[in-house]
């Protein structure tokens, strides 16, 4: 008997927008919705955004333990919809699932936004799991009213559960990443915001320092989702990258 | 009936303004503060104090495991429970529980549980837990495993202890090639399993299918009405007859003098208790994932937020979660809480907070000589009503 869910890929949902070439954008932890910088983006591309499983208030499959099997789901939903290879965008706790869809499946290009999954051994990190929840977006955001939701509703707030269940311990990181990222044959962008409080921006030079020919860019004056903080400019960083911008593609 | 001593062993010397430093006496509570002078004589206190219980006559004493705070100091419960087997001849000893959750090699559990029930002769009680909130933080367990953990430790402890080994175990969380516990229990086919709960459905209907023993901690009488009966209901749909043998109620026990003795003696180490050393914040009594987030919405509906309201002398007397007065005021309250829930096992906090050795083996001495000896052999009104029915 294996033990293992093959339902996983048909969980994971994927809602498109806009029209041009396609970008798949996996998100954080606040909203599976859109944010003003996703928006922009879908004004010159097609934004396939997934909604990983447990994000949208089920249960997670039972199958499904880490970041690498959300990331397989990932792969499964994508096929199915002839997404294979199509360019991804991860932010926050997606930034890690997507790091993890591109090492096991060759995307044409990866965009890294504040992402989870590394560690600096000795530095210091507030635990956004032992806090008041009402107060974990003050955390996120530079500007709270910047915030696509209010986490007013329980259902709203099903992404930070979920990531607790994947990211407790060791705190949003898995310790093996970084091989795995050393590996990585895709060319990639890794974007920050200035002032994150949750992952600090020290982790965009590693992140960048561990996959090959990767390059960073940190958008001033924005917190964990500059794609909220500052929506032009990340859509501008990013669609120039992905080469979707109005008359480059 | 049966009465036991619990206690909960804490380290009542708070450090001034720790709930703004820290937020509560748990998880971040600096161990700066801990005294190992005042530490020691503690542990020689309260030990002294449940030994003193067993030599006058209750039927059991109780130590449970709670750590990184200054609300116990028993990380171990099966430490504390070695030194107690030690110095009892007859008392049972319970221990309610271990935290299995929490443990990443649950066969240590079922090691040392046998270790106690064969030094003791066969005197253990065997409680098992999740742990409370805190501790997920303390731990580094994730909550949203916790559920799992427990049962899958549970399965294996007690297959550990009723099958021959060696044998295999794959499981989700726990892997062995070869499981064959030394020494297996005195008790055959085991200890008493007990569950102490605040009542979730799923523990009280769990402990009845087994035919386990319930454990009630501190609620208000008549929300414990419901539980039981909820316990009754599953054991009898179960095949379990007789579940009242099965069923214990814990709560403060507090005799003195007269009430207003009781009641000035008692109430600063009540207040200590409720309002200083037990209190934690939400995100610290239910990090995300302990139960499901609607769940948790449901609960603080329910019961409001906790960490906020003050508990009050009247309040906590008037639902029966304490039980303090003079020793007619005490036999009184337990009769009227016997034939409300009817149980067989009455667990008495005999101590909390700072409260001294003198007025805690003055307690113990009012609870065993003049207290227990008048309810021991009574039968529950439910008990009775049941009888005449049949």
């Amino acid at each position: 008997m294996v033990d293992v869910d093959a339902e996983a890929a048909g969980s994971v949902v994927v809602r498109s927008a806009g029209s041009g070439p396609d970008v798949v954008v996996v998100p954080g932890f606040v909203t599976s919705g859109s944010t003003p910088g996703l928006d922009v983006l879908a004004s010159t591309s097609t934004v396939h955004l997934v909604e990983l499983p447990g994000f949208g208030g089920e249960a997670v499959p039972a199958g499904i333990r880490s970041p690498m099997d959300l990331a397989c789901a990932v792969k499964g939903a994508l096929r199915t919809r002839g997404l294979s290879g199509a360019p991804v965008v991860g932010q926050s706790f997606g930034g890690w699932v997507a790091a993890e869809l591109a090492a096991m499946a060759p995307v044409e290009r990866l965009v890294l936004v504040d992402s989870f999954g590394l560690r600096i051994v000795g530095e210091p990190r507030v635990d956004m799991f032992d806090m008041p929840r009402e107060t974990v977006l003050d955390l996120v955001y530079a500007d709270r009213s910047k915030a696509p939701t209010e986490w007013g509703a329980v259902a709203e707030r099903a992404g930070y559960a979920a990531v607790a269940r994947f990211a407790w311990n060791p705190y949003l990181c898995d310790l093996s990443l970084p091989n795995r990222l050393r590996e990585l044959d895709v060319e990639t962008l890794v974007v920050w915001g200035a002032d994150d409080r949750v992952v600090p921006v020290s982790h965009a030079a590693l992140f960048a320092e561990l996959i090959p020919g990767a390059r960073q860019v940190v958008i001033p004056d924005a917190g964990h989702d500059p794609s909220c903080d500052q929506p032009d400019a990340f859509a501008r960083v990013v669609g120039e990258f992905l080469e979707v911008k109005e008359g480059v593609r | 009936m049966k009465c036991y001593a619990f206690h909960f062993m804490p380290f009542g010397h708070l450090e001034e303004g720790y709930r703004e430093k820290y937020g509560s006496a748990w998880v971040t509570y600096s161990n700066r503060n801990w005294d190992p002078a005042v530490g020691h004589d503690l542990y020689r206190q309260y030990i002294d104090e449940l030994v003193y219980a067993a030599e006058l006559g209750f039927d059991g004493v109780c130590v449970n495991e709670h750590h990184q705070t200054a609300y116990s100091m028993m990380p171990s419960p099966n430490v504390i429970a070695s030194a107690l087997v030690a110095r009892t001849d007859t008392a049972k000893v319970a221990i309610l529980g271990n935290a299995i959750p929490l443990r990443n090699d649950p066969l240590r559990v079922a090691e040392e549980v046998a270790m106690l029930d064969n030094m003791s002769g066969g005197r253990i009680i065997s409680g098992f837990i999740r742990g409370i909130g805190a501790e997920y933080h303390s731990h580094g367990i994730n909550p949203a495993d916790s559920r799992e953990r427990f049962w899958e430790a549970h399965d294996l402890i007690l297959k550990a202890w009723t099958e021959d080994g060696p044998f295999a175990w794959e499981g989700k969380y726990y892997n062995y090639r070869h499981v064959n516990v030394w020494p297996r229990p005195f008790q055959q086919p085991h200890p008493d399993v007990w569950f102490p709960s605040t009542g979730s459905p799923e523990t009280v209907i769990a402990a009845a299918e087994r035919g386990y023993t319930y454990v009630q901690v501190f609620t208000p009488m008549l929300q414990t009405v419901k539980v039981f009966d909820q316990y009754r209901d599953a054991s009898l749909k179960a095949g379990r007859p007789d579940p009242d043998k099965r069923l214990a109620w814990h709560g403060v026990v507090y005799a003195a003098g007269s009430d207003a003795q009781a009641e000035d003696e008692f109430w600063p180490h009540m207040d200590m208790y409720f309002n200083e050393l037990f209190v934690n914040p939400i995100h610290r009594l239910f990090p995300v994932n302990y139960m499901s987030e609607q769940t948790l919405e449901a609960v603080l509906e329910l019961r409001g937020n906790m960490a906020l309201e003050r508990r009050r002398f009247d309040e906590l007397v008037g639902a029966r979660t304490a039980i303090v007065g003079s020793v007619d005021t005490v036999i009184g309250m337990l009769e009227e809480v016997h034939d409300t829930l009817g149980f067989e096992h009455l667990i008495a906090n005999i101590h909390l907070g700072g409260l001294g050795e003198d007025k805690t083996k003055a307690n113990i001495r009012h609870l065993a000589t003049e207290v227990f000896p008048k309810i021991r052999d009574r039968r529950s009104a439910r008990d009775r009503d049941m009888a005449n029915e049949a």
